[in-house]
């Protein structure tokens, strides 16, 4: 071979820059080529698309969901909406109900990497006497989440709204006092996730603020709402 | 094994994105992510460094998606490229460091990060042919290959390749060039 021919060659040169081999006066010549040469810059592409096959041999890696979620900021300006108000499945069950309601559905996981819209398993309804106050509740069983959504009304004033659990059989548990933010998460203790099931209840409770003293409801119950699987 | 994304779909979604559709960008991303983002890693070795790489990157797919010719390349070798290129120019940001995928325990930290699974829509190349690069690489020494492939992936030099393999930087030239060559007339066959 002659090594003259060798160096000479366009495709070579553009293959080393391609790979990115050249350093100093040699890379910035290339580079200005690049630049300047269409013909020249076509032969750097080629090997480019020749190489990528060498990443064939490298195995996928799942990327972390905030990756998607920062580029919706970044490209979409949009704020970073939480999964609950992503999947849209509360305003669609509860609609227009004239009364307290409590919702709550279990969602199947794996959606978040995705972006799917995910099936609900379980609901409940209950409809009080009282209009004043209509909740919907969502319930994320792979991370313990559960989301809650006030919809209409509030707490009284200087008074809490407190969730709380009533397993099948039992006592009520708390699950925390409701945020001030129309919607939020709880996140449910580990010990009481066996019993957000259906024949369950969920129940929201008038309280002084920071919640019961007592740990059981100690003032009205506003709306109850049992859990059956859909 | 979940539904597959083929070229043409990826075309599509390609061109879709260059006329903004956001759907097609996620959907696009959906499907290629896990791929991009195992490129970064396998270059860059920090999940963390990894992680802004792919935001760039996928930045510059929107940016450059409707300057995309389908016909010119598979529109997975493109974004590829992108990203290797991205994933290279940040490492040689960094200050100069010692790399190596095997900790000081001797672990390996690739072995570790390819233990998680793709999403289930990653674009599925099985049944596509091996790509001929890698055939091609049969045909060279198998040290020459190892030089390309330390190029295109570790971001090394003529200068990091000589010292690496312990031979004066002019027959590193040598060498790779009429390996590039020979390379050259594989991919052309």
């Amino acid at each position: 071979m002659n090594d003259q021919t060798t160096y000479d060659d366009d495709s070579v040169l553009a293959a080393e820059y391609a790979l990115g081999l050249l350093e100093g006066p040699e890379w910035q010549l290339a580079e200005a080529r690049v630049a300047e040469d269409q013909g020249f810059a076509d032969l750097v592409h080629a090997w480019e698309i020749e190489f990528a096959g060498i990443a064939d041999e490298i195995a996928p890696v799942a990327a972390p969901p905030r990756v998607l979620a920062s580029l919706r900021r970044d490209i979409f300006g949009e704020q970073d909406r939480r999964w609950w108000q992503r999947i849209g499945l509360i305003p669609s069950i509860v609609g227009a109900v004239a009364a307290a309601v409590l919702v709550l559905i279990a969602v199947e996981f794996g959606v978040l990497d995705t972006g799917r819209v995910p099936v609900p398993t379980y609901q409940a309804e209950l409809a009080s006497e009282d209009a004043e106050l209509v909740v919907a509740a969502a319930y994320l069983e792979e991370t313990g989440d559960l989301v809650i959504e006030r919809r209409a009304g509030g707490p009284r004033p200087n008074r809490a709204l407190e969730l709380w659990l009533i397993p099948e059989g039992g006592t009520p548990v708390s699950l925390g006092v409701m945020p001030e933010d129309r919607s939020a998460a709880l996140t449910v203790p580990r010990a009481l996730r066996a019993d957000l099931d259906a024949g369950a209840v969920l129940a929201i409770s008038d309280e002084p603020p920071g919640g019961s003293p007592t740990g059981a409801p100690t003032g009205d119950v506003l709306a109850t709402g049992p859990i059956t699987a859909l | 094994m979940g539904p597959m994304t083929d070229r043409a779909d990826l075309e599509t979604m390609l061109a879709r994105t260059g006329l903004g559709d956001r759907d097609a960008f996620e959907a696009m991303y959906n499907a290629t992510s896990a791929k991009l983002f195992g490129v970064c890693l396998r270059v860059l070795k920090n999940r963390s460094e990894a992680e802004d790489t792919l935001q760039e990157v996928y930045l510059r797919i929107w940016d450059a998606a409707v300057g995309f010719r389908p016909g010119a390349a598979s529109p997975m070798s493109w974004m590829i490229t992108i990203a290797r290129n991205r994933a290279i120019d940040r490492l040689r940001a960094r200050k100069p460091v010692t790399e190596t995928s095997t900790r000081a325990d001797g672990t390996d930290l690739l072995a570790d990060l390819a233990d998680d699974a793709p999403g289930p829509e990653q674009v599925v190349l099985a049944g596509e042919v091996r790509a001929q690069v890698l055939r091609c690489f049969e045909e060279l020494p198998e040290d020459r290959a190892i030089a390309v492939r330390r190029a295109y992936l570790d971001g090394d030099s003529y200068a990091d390749l000589a010292r690496h393999f312990d031979v004066p930087m002019n027959t590193m030239r040598t060498w790779l060039r009429r390996s590039l060559l020979k390379l050259r007339d594989c991919l052309s066959r």
